[in-house]
């Protein structure tokens, strides 16, 4: 966040080139005081939400210790009053100083819920459970509206939504799932300002839900990759992964149409699919390319760096797993090498001799 | 058009009539990668993807135990990739970056070579040794690249040695004195590195900074972390005061140049410990309640200070 003395400045110019442009003055003027000094600090954050599963933790073991868990109905007035005052909390104040605080009573909350609800006198099904929290969280994101909460949110929802497929053993869905969640994060990232000037809600939200879809995404595709550790045997998962193909030539074309690079325009396309076209069975090479190109073009350095780490992750698993003599694989890596070698030695030309013209 | 940041754009698009062609085109001049930024971008990406998977290619043929080749092909074979490398690093009139990204190739080949030697000496693929020779060699290369992704490959296989060397070699050594040496190797390096860069004599990028601070800080918990829970030693004592130094060092540094990760982390550190001490005094339940609000209470307490300390600096830079 820059400076509110910048902003003024940029609202007046604003205002000059369209006279209709109206603002709330008190309402951005209270929204940085609110924030100022660190609203949007990556490690604040971070801290934020380490310092509140590490207090969670700690305050779990007191309830079972305590011997707190006994009565059903006593665990569920608890969590109910924890989940509550998380959200009031974050609700009523907006603060970020007061996030651990709120994270704290809401995750403890809803993780008392959960144990209160499959427990021996209740024992009602896990998936029952998972729409519960689903809805339990979706109340929060939309009543406490503040980054932290939210984004921890975007995750539960997330891992609910895999805890439903999973043990339902419905691990075709989990293909579409996969697929679904990459549209999703694709059109959540590109269509940035369409959502800002959407509403005061979306506004609010766009950025906690953007970086926990993205983080939602690559859980999922991580599952593919993993299938060898997990025990989870999916399918070769082709249908997430031609869908990611699509959703990345489809970023590189808005990409090639915002720099007007007119020239060349479908020959990228049909270069870039042909590169994925042997990755067509990892989706989780591709959904980490898909990450990495997001971040890159809307320059969010959050996603950048999940997307380069994963991809990184994923390109040595994958080899590491693959079923073929070391002779063949060495023989596959030399070739894409070389392959994106002579690529950039002919692109370089291109882009040099665009740079002098 | 004035300096704005994503975070103004989400803020006046709420609370305002902006159309979202306006947004998009604000977010695409002020916020959005442009087109050299992009060019960079996909040099980069093919670049490393290019000696990456090559080198990758060449690793994974050498791993292949192919024993028709003489011992001697195999290490002439070896020598002469790294070799070739090296002198197209040396005579190349190509760019900065590619001769750079090709030293860290020849960099792992290195490592191909001194693992191909070993196969063939039955020396082992993975004795401490074999790395020393590794970062050794590596030396001169690393100090000349000017290469941030080179250094840290050095700074990951000294800590190796290390690591290796403890396992391996030194059974009388303990677990705390592995810490102290670790602790102490690295806070070496990490002064070194902030010295230069303060003095300007190199440049060296934040993100390295950070990684290696958070390892030190890392070992530093870490390792007074499981000092707790055992009897008292002088190596711990000793990492005790040196992590109390350190970390009033890196506040202050911190302080200085207006920046709040360092004392984040060693924040949250500092608390990671005092838990640890609590858990050692009780285990009871009681313990736990007084834990669960400590940790709210002090990271509370850290975010709002850090909070108001660039609340404060932001009034200087406009005052």
């Amino acid at each position: 966040m820059k400076s509110k003395d910048n902003t003024n400045r940029f609202l007046e110019s604003l205002k000059e080139q369209d006279p209709s442009f109206e603002w709330k003055e008190e309402a951005i003027a209270a929204e940085y005081r609110t924030n100022e000094g660190g609203g949007t600090s990556l490690i604040l954050s971070v801290l934020s939400i380490l310092g509140g599963i590490l207090a969670t933790l700690a305050f779990l073991g007191f309830v079972f210790m305590a011997g707190l868990y006994k009565s059903v109905a006593g665990q569920i007035a608890l969590s109910m009053t924890l989940i509550g005052f998380g959200i009031w909390l974050s609700r009523q104040y907006g603060r970020v100083f007061l996030d651990t605080l709120s994270v704290t009573g809401f995750i403890s909350g809803l993780m008392l819920l959960v144990m209160a609800l499959v427990s021996y006198e209740l024992d009602l099904s896990s998936s029952f459970v998972s729409v519960i929290t689903i809805v339990v969280s979706l109340i929060a994101i939309a009543l406490a509206q503040t980054r932290v909460l939210t984004f921890i949110c975007v995750l539960i929802i997330n891992g609910c939504m895999l805890q439903l497929i999973l043990s339902n053993f419905a691990y075709g869905i989990l293909d579409i799932f996969t697929a679904g969640m990459a549209v999703l994060v694709t059109l959540v990232y590109v269509n940035e300002a369409k959502i800002i000037a959407a509403g005061p809600l979306p506004a609010s939200l766009y950025s906690p839900v953007s970086i926990g879809l993205a983080l939602s995404f690559v859980s999922c595709f991580a599952f593919f990759g993993l299938q060898r550790y997990t025990g989870i045997s999916l399918s070769n998962g082709w249908i997430p992964s031609i869908v990611i193909i699509v959703a990345i030539l489809y970023v590189v074309y808005r990409v090639l149409y915002t720099l007007h690079a007119t020239k060349f325009r479908y020959a990228i396309l049909v270069a870039v699919a042909l590169v994925l076209l042997p990755a067509a069975f990892a989706p989780a090479i591709t959904g980490s390319l898909l990450v990495l190109l997001l971040g890159f073009y809307v320059n969010h350095k959050t996603t950048f760096v999940l997307g380069i780490l994963s991809f990184i992750y994923f390109v040595i698993q994958y080899y590491y797993d693959l079923e073929l003599t070391l002779l063949v694989k060495s023989i596959v890596m030399f070739a894409s090498g070389i392959l994106f070698l002579l690529l950039y030695f002919f692109t370089n030309k291109k882009l040099a001799a665009d740079e002098k013209i | 058009m004035g300096d704005i940041g994503r975070e103004d754009i989400h803020i006046i698009g709420k609370h305002s009539n902006w159309q979202a062609g306006e947004i998009d085109k604000a977010l695409k001049r002020s916020i959005y990668n442009d087109k050299p930024s992009w060019r960079r971008f996909i040099r980069i990406l093919l670049i490393t993807l290019g000696v990456g998977f090559t080198v990758s290619g060449i690793v994974f043929f050498f791993a292949y135990n192919w024993a028709d080749l003489h011992k001697f092909a195999k290490l002439i074979l070896v020598q002469g990739l790294v070799l070739g490398a090296a002198g197209f690093v040396i005579f190349s009139k190509s760019g900065m970056l590619i001769r750079q990204v090709t030293l860290t190739g020849a960099a792992i080949l290195t490592g191909v070579l001194f693992a191909v030697f070993g196969q063939v000496y039955q020396t082992g693929a993975n004795a401490y040794d074999f790395f020393l020779a590794w970062t050794i060699f590596l030396t001169l290369w690393v100090l000349v690249s000017g290469f941030p992704p080179l250094w840290l490959l050095f700074i990951i296989l000294i800590n190796t040695t290390l690591i290796l060397y403890y396992q391996q070699v030194t059974y009388h050594w303990s677990e705390q004195l592995i810490n102290l040496i670790l602790f102490t190797l690295n806070v070496l390096i990490l002064t070194g590195l902030t010295m230069l860069s303060k003095r300007r004599k190199l440049q060296v990028p934040e993100w390295l900074l950070h990684v290696l601070a958070l390892w030190v800080v890392s070992v530093a918990t870490y390792g007074i972390c499981t000092g707790i829970f055992k009897k008292a030693s002088v190596p711990f004592i000793v990492l005790i005061v040196l992590t109390v130094i350190c970390y009033g060092a890196g506040v202050r540094l911190a302080l200085q140049e207006k920046r709040i990760f360092y004392p984040a982390i060693i924040s949250f550190s500092l608390i990671i410990i005092i838990t640890c001490f609590l858990i050692d005094v009780s285990t009871n339940e009681g313990m736990f309640l007084i834990i669960s609000g400590f940790v709210v209470g002090s990271v509370t307490l850290v975010v709002k200070k850090l909070m108001d300390l660039q609340k404060s600096w932001q009034d200087e830079v406009k005052g």
